[in-house]
């Protein structure tokens, strides 16, 4: 491995990398499992301190060494992946790698899973779109979208892998997420110049179901030179001739645009009691929050539904990981009192198949709505339309965009 | 309980209440009506403390005047500077009522007297408003303009009342104004106005972020207790679920605000006690199991919660624990124990 002593050297040691790969691309000689440069975005929470970092990774047996301000090696990564973890701020990390996706695909999804303090960056749909729509200055470039859809409660929940764990299994549900047979998963994939994909996706666009949820994008990298691959969940793989430039753009995607927008959300979510003492000595408590709405043009239908209550958290499991009793009222409608497993914090739902209501309580991250967005529209309705408060989430985002 | 008896249940009106404040989209099933019309949440079951003089003479001339009273929100609104206490009843009742005691200590919170006790530097008007079902409406107002008669002729003022209105039919909920009573400013409910959109058989109550009001706990709606029992639950799980390497301690207050979230305003101590001294038997019930299975040792000493460090393995046992359909379904019997506590 090679020696790095500093963040100069590091980036200066990643620059020399991606142009090697970038010439390898151009050739057509790039090897599979080669490794492309790329770094998996993960989110700590609000009031994290940079103390905090190193704890966080040594539960999960990773080893951190420090090798400059706010940057680590990292050690005990399973055997052939290398990796660098870059701290942007205490709230937003970056794991660069050069190892085969085929590993750090998997290790950092069980890391993630395995604790509480770390989520992904989630790039759901509609931030996905506002990527390539509005932050991409040449529209004659080409880019590659693909979309996901995933009707898991239409045809799963009867499954006997789903069926409920024997008393005597009850604690026996590791790696339940990778139980979905991947061949539920409808995908379409367009390549096109942006110009010509805005004119079509925009306009009366006739396979809005199809195109109701993107997964991944490649666009151009902003200096023109290779190109950019995003994921939902939080990667981006440098296909692009430098990493410096890269680097920037990971700080503004995370700290500014992810950043900015998620603080937004929980300014205007978190539900509280705010106590303060009037002039007369009395007390006062105001309510501060709003809800969460996902709205569905079109209402789910009631296999859907209850498919989506039952795994969920009757079963207590699928892969929305919610936790909590459901309460079942007449309509049908379900109020569960429940627990955002990612995080371990409380989450309150009022569920219809026309929509749900989400009500967050301070102190549970705002990433959980992008996550939520992302999962509903790839297993529930890739039509749905969020609302935080009253404001469309894409406005939101656009505002984050605009502000960065 | 039927949906046309929910909308009675006070709990039920005052979430309902709660929602209409804050914001959603103008596409959704709930119509805020009150923040768009420019009111905005103050107070949820704030106390406000009779002044001394009006008590004293109206108790020396024979009325039952309640010494403190707690209306249970209280809107406010900048451009007509009107101020709302809002009390949500069941029904109606009659002047010579116990609830007309409680009534009067509202209604002598005129305009001078409110905007002094919340801190207004200038005078606002004072809009009582009570919710009621629909049918109960025009009982309340005569009432309530009775009681303000009886106030009025010991020489002291006393606050506009407004009778506010609940309906439940096929597609909805819907608020309409009692005509005789004050009119709210710059929101008309003259004719019903939809505020909940509802499916055909749709149960009409939303989350309850409130699943008691103070005094409420006496004789509640089972379902009440239903959303009281998740909220314990949940309070739990979020307590060893996030159990770690390193000792923790809550005080049991912080536990409470989890199950009622404005615990902290209660100041009726007796009750109060006895909430808590029920939730610390369950507490203890579940850290009992949690020793006998996985030796970990949590406790509960005076209203100190103490959570140990533990390894990285025992914190998964745990969260599999509180994970696992057992404790999901762990019953947590309220009708007869908390009923008999609360009843003290």
């Amino acid at each position: 491995m090679t020696t790095i002593t500093s963040r100069q050297e590091l980036y200066k040691h990643f620059d020399l990398y991606t142009l090697q790969r970038k010439e390898e691309l151009n050739q057509r000689s790039l090897k599979r499992g080669a490794g492309l440069l790329k770094t998996y975005l993960l989110e700590t929470f609000a009031d994290a301190l940079e103390d905090d970092i190193a704890p966080i990774f040594n539960r999960v047996k990773w080893g951190l060494e420090p090798i400059d301000q706010g940057l680590f090696r990292v050690h005990n990564l399973p055997v052939g992946m290398d990796g660098y973890l870059d701290v942007f701020t205490p709230r937003f990390l970056a794991f660069h790698t050069t190892s085969p996706s085929e590993i750090s695909d998997s290790t950092i999804k069980r890391v993630v899973k395995n604790t509480t303090e770390l989520d992904h960056v989630w790039l759901s749909s509609p931030i996905m779109n506002s990527i390539w729509k509005d932050i991409i200055p040449n529209s004659q470039k080409y880019a590659t979208l693909r979309f996901e859809n995933e009707p898991l409660f239409e045809t799963l929940y009867r499954n006997p892998l789903f069926d409920e764990a024997p008393d005597d299994d009850l604690y026996d549900n590791e790696e339940r997420e990778d139980e979905i047979p991947e061949q539920q998963v409808a995908r379409l994939e367009i390549k096109q110049r942006i110009n010509q994909l805005r004119d079509v996706l925009d306009g009366e666009n006739p396979f809005k179901y199809l195109t109701g949820n993107l997964t991944r994008i490649r666009v151009p990298a902003p200096n023109d030179q290779g190109r950019y691959e995003y994921f939902h969940y939080g990667k981006l793989t440098n296909r692009g001739d430098e990493f410096r430039g890269f680097a920037s753009h990971l700080r503004f995607i995370s700290n500014q645009v992810y950043g900015n927008l998620t603080r937004s959300i929980e300014r205007i979510i978190a539900v509280h009691a705010e106590k303060t003492t009037l002039p007369n000595g009395a007390n006062k408590v105001v309510m501060r929050g709003a809800p969460v709405t996902f709205a569905f043009p079109v209402p789910l239908t009631n296999r859907v539904f209850e498919g989506f209550i039952e795994l969920t958290f009757e079963k207590g499991r699928g892969p929305f990981r919610l936790w909590g009793n459901p309460l079942k009222l007449s309509g049908p409608k379900v109020h569960v009192y429940g627990i955002d497993l990612h995080l371990w914090q409380p989450i309150y739902l009022d569920l219809t198949p026309k929509r749900f209501i989400v009500i967050i309580p301070q102190g549970t991250c705002g990433n959980t709505i992008h996550r939520l967005t992302a999962n509903i529209k790839r297993f529930l309705s890739p039509l749905v339309n969020v609302y935080i408060g009253g404001i469309a989430y894409e406005e939101l985002i656009r505002t984050a965009m605009r502000t960065a | 309980m039927n949906n046309s008896a929910i909308i009675e249940d006070p709990v039920f009106q005052l979430n309902l209440l709660l929602f209409l404040t804050w914001d959603a989209p103008s596409t959704g099933d709930i119509d805020p009506v009150f923040l768009r019309s420019g009111y905005n949440l103050s107070f949820v079951e704030t106390k406000l403390t009779v002044p001394d003089a009006i008590h004293l003479r109206l108790s020396e001339g024979g009325l039952h005047i309640q010494r403190t009273a707690r209306p249970d929100i209280f809107l406010e609104h900048e451009e007509s500077h009107t101020l709302v206490p809002m009390e949500c009843k069941r029904s109606s009742f009659s002047s010579t009522s116990s609830t007309a005691a409680q009534a009067r200590s509202l209604l002598v919170f005129d305009g001078i007297q409110l905007s002094t006790f919340v801190g207004k530097t200038s005078v606002w008007e004072s809009a009582l408003t009570y919710v009621t079902v629909t049918g109960n409406g025009e009982l309340l107002i005569t009432t309530l303009q009775e009681l303000s008669a009886e106030i009025f002729s010991y020489g002291y003022g006393t606050a506009k009342v407004s009778c506010l209105e609940i309906a439940l039919r096929n597609d909805g909920v819907y608020l309409s104004a009692i005509e005789r009573g004050y009119h709210l400013p710059n929101v008309n409910f003259n004719a019903a106005r939809k505020i909940i959109n509802l499916s055909e058989e749709e149960d009409p109550r939303p989350l309850y972020i409130i699943p008691f009001t103070l005094g409420g706990t006496h004789d509640p709606d089972p379902f009440c207790e239903e959303v009281f029992r998740e909220r314990i639950r949940l309070a739990i799980a979020l307590l060893l679920g996030n159990i770690s390497q390193e000792p923790q301690e809550h005080t049991l207050d912080t536990v409470m605000e989890r199950v009622i979230t404005v615990w902290s305003m209660w100041d009726h101590q007796e009750e109060k006690r006895a909430i808590k001294s029920y939730v610390r038997q369950v507490l203890n019930e579940v850290f009992g199991s949690i020793y006998r299975q996985f030796n970990v040792r949590c406790s509960i000493r005076n209203q100190t919660i103490t959570i140990p460090g533990v390894t990285a393995d025992s914190i998964e046992t745990v969260r599999r624990y509180i994970n696992s359909v057992a404790f999901r379904r762990h019953q947590i019997p309220l009708s007869g124990p908390l009923q008999d506590t609360m009843n003290l």
